[in-house]
């Protein structure tokens, strides 16, 4: 669940037939769906904070978890800018300088467009199923109401700064919501996921907020506006040159 | 009374050389120590000018929360017309307002994190003469002209120069992405060692809109033309600022810097101690020695009637004509060796050609003197007690003499 | 003559007391002076030696001028053992330095990590008596990171609690995310240190840039910095490839060249000090000489020439400086007794540490007991007594037994 940027723009579930799914395929779901796919969306940003509210429009490209290109659409002023990622690697450009920087991973730490995702949100990675051990809490009920909250904790080894993430998914196995916990039982991060529609084979939600824990009344609200999977990218796409248009 | 005064100065000028030699002694000492003070004035000067002139100002304007958090939105709102009243209060020497954050600048290789400075080079050099820190280039100039001046540290880490495109980004105020592209006019050297490795000052208007905080600073740093009197400074500019903002002394934005202050105060008195206790035994030496050789004459003196209280006030005035030669010697030859190291400086640059750093200030390795009022007398105040208190006990002596037996010493 | 020197000493006890006292008062305080300056430059000098290098070091060429991450030395562990063979008594320490994100479930700050000994570091440096929270880095903890209590603060974490280190190793285009737990807090009143430095065991920080068995830096710590130069010759003639080996005098220059003048410092003040109490002196010396012009003149009479007078002069006032010198020496080292023992404390207005030249030293400055400039100062006594006596000498020359016996 650390790559918010693919996960962003393509979250579904298999459409599984008949069985209960194990809550392996679950995880893998949620996680890693997006393999091998690539897309192109367009985005809205809504960004409030105790010290601003901005809304934003992107487009963005990807392929798969590793190349990404996000170019923002509106507001005027920021019209233009753009982030891309190559593997680990991020980079902005700025049209009304005309120059890319590089950023280093010192700089990581910094929030990513204003939101309350920060750059190494964009290039963290963990898997669900790999670095955390977990186990159902709940599960949907026959008639099909309720949902699956599985509990997961990190394994002693794993790279990651929670202490317990929760993630609750719909029966139709659609997640709706994760929460994130430090190991001291504090709520530090909300995702939630809205509005699932179906897009191509896939159910995608459209929306997608983030919620600081300790500030309930700040969020980043991200929703597409259109969205079509399966697309055709140029090589040349994700590169620094292709930044510049 | 003044037949004694009379007889004290005849007798320092019967024993011509031993009262020259002994003279030259504390003369020495006070010269000694009036340059050694002066010198040590000098350094902690420069260290206070850099903390208290660059930095802190002697009085501090802010919003109350931004000192703790440093958060950028805790400013100060119209900056321009708030600066406007604090320079027409009476005792304001001047006043300059200073907007800080933090963005990603990179070079034509290089990012990295960067602290920016925003400040009026109209209101700020004739305050702080922060131009003159310049090691390469020039400063900013007047206007707002997209000019940066850089930290020499971080210039080298950005392996940028002077005429080098920096490129500025970082997260507004309004959370809009602010961008721009700046040119390097200058590279400082300004003792403040955060900014000198990794830092940059562009003009405040500059900074204001790459933010977007219009007509914001975070600090407001007044000079006042009575530093010692800064409290009721302060309460009037608390008059005239809006009432969301907060105004303090130096001290009280700092109180680190006033005990470092402190410090050297200590030092001086130290240096003042060992110096003369040494030369008081110069002195104890040559008195004791003033009474003893003169055994039978001051018994004569006492057998013709002298009391003992004269003959206490008589050592003790010849003590003090000692001094004010010694004293007069001193001055002379310390005021020299002072004019030399006001003027021509102190070099240490042998071991360190870039100067060196303490508590966060990078010192010259030229360190100039400082000439203060506490340099010129405490020194001779010092021999004055010194010579009378070394000179109690022989006039104690003395006055305690039986004259028939001081007549018939040998 | 010797003899006829020290009797004359003895008959004038007052005058022998009084003068070899002056002296060794002002000799005693000119030792004082010195050696609390010189523990202070001592301290200061073996925090940087060794917190920063290490009497002898071995890095990658290029390392002193650059720095740059992918500036590693390959088979550390062989390299070190080679290292250890041909300097036995040194004690080694490996160190690798990262740059990178360290990042705490609400926020994360970008950092420097170094990787070092546990161990080791803990006996030639001071860093693990700044902890101030939790403890030190426990050997073979690889997962233990130990960072200042400011850095702490800002990420608003705690010991005990989960961090994550994130750094891109050289010539890879990944990141690399690496699990920490906080063993300890420290706090050297140094805010680079305090607020970006991060501490953790070679292993975790080689296995952060993905170079396993490499390092930047293997430091060699002497317990004799005299032998300095021997080791080095030991190391050098090893032949160590894409190596460069530095004594410490070139890894950190800056700090001896601020110690050198520092130091420079003292000895003018004290060297004016002396000449003061020459001064002092040279009263009570020509006077006693004057005194006893009449014993000269018999001296005189008797055979004595006048340079064997002058000789007995010089003999009397080397003695008396021997004796000034000798109690100055011995009231020296007892005003630095308490120096030595309980310290010159600048903590209240320091805190515990303080930052001076780019070094970390403690603010409870202890003074030492710096023998061979205490003997110095000591000889500088009889130096002092006999230029005193130089110019009474002087006009013994001309002088005859008829006028000396007369009297003055």
């Amino acid at each position: 669940m650390r790559r918010f940027l693919p996960l962003l723009l393509l979250v579904a579930t298999t459409a599984l037939a008949g069985d209960k799914p194990t809550i392996e395929e679950l995880l893998d779901a949620t996680d890693d769906v997006n393999r091998g796919a690539s897309s192109t969306a367009v985005m809205s940003m809504q960004v409030k904070t105790d010290r601003y509210e901005r809304s934003m429009k992107m487009k963005a490209k990807s392929q798969g978890e590793e190349n990404s290109l996000i170019v923002i659409l509106e507001p005027a002023k920021d019209a233009g800018i753009a982030t891309l990622k190559v593997g680990d690697n991020l980079w902005n450009y700025m049209p009304k300088v005309d120059r890319t920087m590089k950023i280093p991973a010192g700089m990581m730490s910094g929030s990513w467009m204003g939101s309350h995702l920060s750059n190494d949100d964009l290039v963290r990675n963990s898997r669900l199923r790999d670095d955390f051990t977990y186990q159902m809490v709940s599960e949907p009920a026959d008639d099909g109401t309720g949902e699956w909250v599985i509990e997961l904790v990190p394994k002693p080894d794993a790279a990651v700064v929670w202490g317990k993430v929760v993630v609750t998914i719909r029966p139709d196995k659609v997640p709706t919501k994760i929460e994130y916990f430090d190991e001291k039982g504090n709520l530090v991060r909300t995702l939630g996921f809205d509005r699932i529609e179906q897009v191509g084979e896939r159910q995608v939600p459209m929306e997608m907020s983030v919620i600081p824990g300790d500030k309930p009344d700040e969020f980043t609200r991200i929703t597409y506006d259109e969205l079509t999977f399966d697309v055709e990218h140029d090589a040349s796409t994700f590169s620094l040159q292709a930044l510049k248009k | 009374m003044r037949t004694l005064v009379a007889i004290a100065w005849r007798n320092l000028w019967r024993h011509k050389r031993r009262s020259l030699i002994t003279a030259t002694a504390m003369a020495v000492a006070v010269a000694m120590c009036m340059s050694l003070i002066a010198f040590t004035d000098g350094m902690y000067g420069k260290m206070f000018e850099i903390m208290v002139g660059q930095q802190l100002g002697h009085v501090q304007v802010h919003h109350p929360d931004y000192p703790a958090g440093k958060k950028l939105l805790d400013t100060i709102p119209d900056a321009q017309a708030t600066l406007g009243a604090i320079e027409a209060a009476p005792g304001a020497l001047g006043a300059t307002g200073r907007l800080n954050g933090f963005a990603l600048l990179g070079g034509a290789k290089m990012s990295t994190g960067a602290q920016l400075q925003g400040i009026e080079p109209a209101r700020e050099l004739p305050l702080t003469h922060i131009d003159q820190r310049i090691i390469e280039g020039r400063f900013l100039g007047d206007e707002a002209n997209l000019e940066v001046v850089v930290g020499v540290g971080l210039a080298e880490e950005l392996d940028i120069g002077v005429g080098d495109e920096v490129v500025g980004f970082t997260q507004s105020a309004d959370g809009s992405l602010g961008n721009e592209l700046y040119t390097v006019v200058g590279l400082s050297s300004t003792g403040n060692a955060a900014m000198d490795k990794g830092g940059a000052w562009m003009h405040l208007h500059d900074l204001q809109e790459l933010l977007v905080l219009p007509d914001q600073v975070h600090g407001i740093t007044v000079l006042s033309t009575d530093p010692d009197a800064l409290e009721p400074f302060v309460d009037q500019l608390e008059g005239v600022v809006p009432d969301t903002v907060q105004v303090q002394t130096w001290r009280e934005a700092s109180p680190q810097t006033a005990e470092l202050m402190g410090m050297q105060s200590f030092a001086s008195l130290f240096m003042l101690g060992i110096v003369f206790a040494v030369a008081s035994f110069g002195v104890l030496n040559t008195m004791m020695m003033s009474v003893f050789e003169r055994t039978r004459e001051l018994g004569v003196l006492k057998a013709i009637g002298l009391k003992p209280q004269q003959m206490i006030a008589m050592v003790l005035v010849e003590s003090i004509f000692l001094a004010s030669l010694a004293g007069g010697i001193g001055l002379f030859i310390g005021g020299l060796l002072d004019l030399l190291v006001v003027f021509y400086g102190f070099d240490m640059s042998a071991g360190n050609p870039n100067g060196f750093e303490m508590m966060g200030v990078r010192l010259d390795p030229v360190i100039y003197g400082e000439v203060t009022p506490f340099s010129l007398f405490a020194p001779i105040s010092a021999l004055v007690v010194v010579s009378v208190g070394a000179s109690l006990w022989p006039a104690w002596r003395a006055a305690r003499l039986q004259p028939v037996e001081a007549i018939r010493t040998e | 003559m010797w003899r006829l020197a020290f009797r004359n000493l003895v008959r004038h006890t007052r005058r022998t007391l009084i003068t070899g006292s002056a002296i060794a008062v002002g000799i005693a305080l000119a030792i004082l002076m010195w050696n609390v300056q010189a523990g202070l430059y001592a301290d200061m000098l073996a925090q940087a030696i060794s917190s920063q290098a290490g009497h002898v070091v071995v890095q990658a060429t290029g390392w002193q001028a650059e720095q740059e991450t992918e500036m590693l030395l390959a088979d550390a562990s062989a390299l070190q053992q080679r290292l250890s063979d041909a300097v036995p008594d040194a004690t080694i320490s490996r160190r690798v330095f990262a740059g990178g994100l360290l990042v705490a479930p609400g926020s994360s700050v970008g950092v420097g990590l170094k990787g070092l000994d546990p161990a080791v570091e803990a006996d030639i440096d001071r860093f693990d008596e700044l902890i101030v929270d939790g403890t030190w880095l426990v050997p073979g903890d690889d997962r233990g990171l130990v960072i200042g209590r400011a850095l702490a603060e800002r990420l608003s974490v705690e010991v005990g609690d989960k961090v994550v280190f994130m750094t891109q190793p050289p010539g890879s285009d990944e990141m690399v995310s690496q699990l920490h737990r906080i063993t300890g807090l420290f706090h050297t009143g140094a805010a680079s240190a305090d607020g970006s430095l991060v501490l953790s065991t070679v292993e975790a920080a080689q296995a952060a840039l993905q170079a396993e068995d490499q390092v930047h830096q293997l430091a060699l710590h002497l317990d004799d910095p005299d032998e300095t130069d021997r080791a080095l010759g030991a190391v050098a003639a090893l032949g160590v490839a894409d190596a460069e080996v530095l004594p410490w005098t070139m890894a950190v220059p800056n700090i001896l060249g601020f110690i050198d003048m520092k130091m420079s410092g003292t000895h003018t003040m004290n060297a004016f000090l002396l000449i003061i109490v020459a001064l002092g002196i040279a009263n009570t010396v020509l006077m006693s000489a004057l005194e006893r012009t009449r014993e000269f003149g018999v001296l005189l009479a008797l055979g004595m020439r006048p340079g064997q007078l002058m000789a007995l002069l010089m003999a009397e006032a080397a003695l008396i400086g021997a004796l000034g010198g000798v109690l100055g020496v011995l009231l020296g080292a007892v005003g630095t007794y308490p120096f030595v023992r309980w310290g010159l404390d600048y903590s209240s207005f320091m805190g515990e540490s303080m930052e001076v030249a780019g070094v970390i030293t403690s603010s409870l400055i202890i003074g030492t007991y710096d023998w061979p400039v205490m003997v110095l100062y000591g000889l500088g006594g009889v130096l002092v007594a006999m230029i005193s006596a130089v110019y009474p000498a002087m006009t013994l020359r001309t002088l005859t037994p008829v006028d000396a016996m007369r009297g003055t």
